[in-house]
């Protein structure tokens, strides 16, 4: 249990947050481009074809975890906005404004990848429907978070808390479009995975495979991309410290 | 080999949201490294005009 406190102590401060992940970088970027390749490959090649949509819900492979981790990073936002909004917490004003890019940008891809699929599958790019529209509230609320941050550029401090009261209200988005599929009527499939069971989801082994493989090698992405923003995040907000300049003459 | 990488007609949707996939991780890539570059190169030019 002490270890545990122990850690959780040392993460909380910037020294030891931007020493310990500098550790982590390497072995995450190779796990998740291991991940990827391997997942794509087992998607793309040896899983078999679906029995109503052929070879086009390969694009799952990509939309789904994609879409998965636009709300998943969104989730990390509100939280670390709601540490740093009551707590004053720097590292998790670092985690936060480092989540917003890469969450956008899977927020993007998933709206993409969702066209490309909607295109052969319903005859259409685009429809106004609950869970594509929710998804594109999503992609609104990252710019919302990113550009109230950057609007207060010159006091860092202030902009976090901006950021994060703006990512907690935008909390309230989460629910709406995991449900979405449910509470509106929508030209939408419904959720790929059932993890209570029921007769929804893939039973397939051999396309649940890829799909949950693809699922870690973007989680692993994140969390590289997420570690590599909030240390230079720290490096910035934290320039007049003696720690920061420590680091440079050792380089 | 090459009729695996068929997917007959929707060679253009899947194979698109796959350089979609592999485009935006690559701009992801590239960026955090450009920034961090930048940077680096920011606090070392502040260090230098402080010392001297």
């Amino acid at each position: 249990m002490n270890k545990i406190v122990k850690f959780y102590h040392e993460m909380g401060s910037p020294p030891s947050f931007y020493r310990i992940t500098g550790h982590w970088l390497k072995p995450l970027l190779i796990l998740a481009l291991l991940l990827t390749v391997y997942g794509l490959i087992d998607g793309l090649f040896f899983a078999p074809p679906d029995y109503q949509q052929g070879d086009s819900y390969r694009i799952m492979f990509v939309h789904v975890p994609a879409a998965w981790m636009s709300m998943f990073i969104y989730f990390i936002i509100g939280v670390s906005g709601i540490i740093a909004f009551v707590w004053r917490m720097k590292v998790a004003e670092a985690v936060m404004m480092a989540s917003a890019p890469i969450g956008a940008l899977f927020t993007a891809l998933t709206l993409l990848t969702g066209m490309l699929w909607g295109k052969p599958m319903w005859g259409t790019y685009w429809d106004w429907d609950a869970r594509m529209t929710s998804e594109l509230i999503l992609l609104f609320l990252y710019i919302g978070v990113m550009g109230i941050y950057s609007a207060y550029d010159d006091d860092p401090r202030k902009a976090a808390r901006l950021a994060a009261l703006v990512a907690i209200i935008g909390l309230i988005n989460l629910p709406i479009i995991r449900y979405s599929v449910e509470w509106w009527t929508s030209i939408h499939q419904g959720a790929s995975i059932s993890i209570m069971g029921g007769n929804s989801g893939i039973k397939e082994w051999s396309m649940l495979r890829p799909l949950l493989v693809m699922a870690l090698a973007t989680k692993f992405y994140y969390l590289y991309s997420m570690l590599h923003r909030a240390r230079s995040y720290l490096l910035r907000t934290e320039q007049n410290k003696s720690w920061v300049s420590k680091q440079f003459i050792e380089n | 080999m090459l009729t695996m990488l068929d997917m007959g007609k929707y060679n253009f949707f899947v194979w698109g949201s796959m350089a979609l996939f592999a485009l935006m991780m690559a701009v992801d890539l590239i960026s955090l490294h450009r920034q961090k570059k930048q940077l680096k190169r920011q606090i070392k030019a502040r260090q230098r005009r402080t010392q001297s």
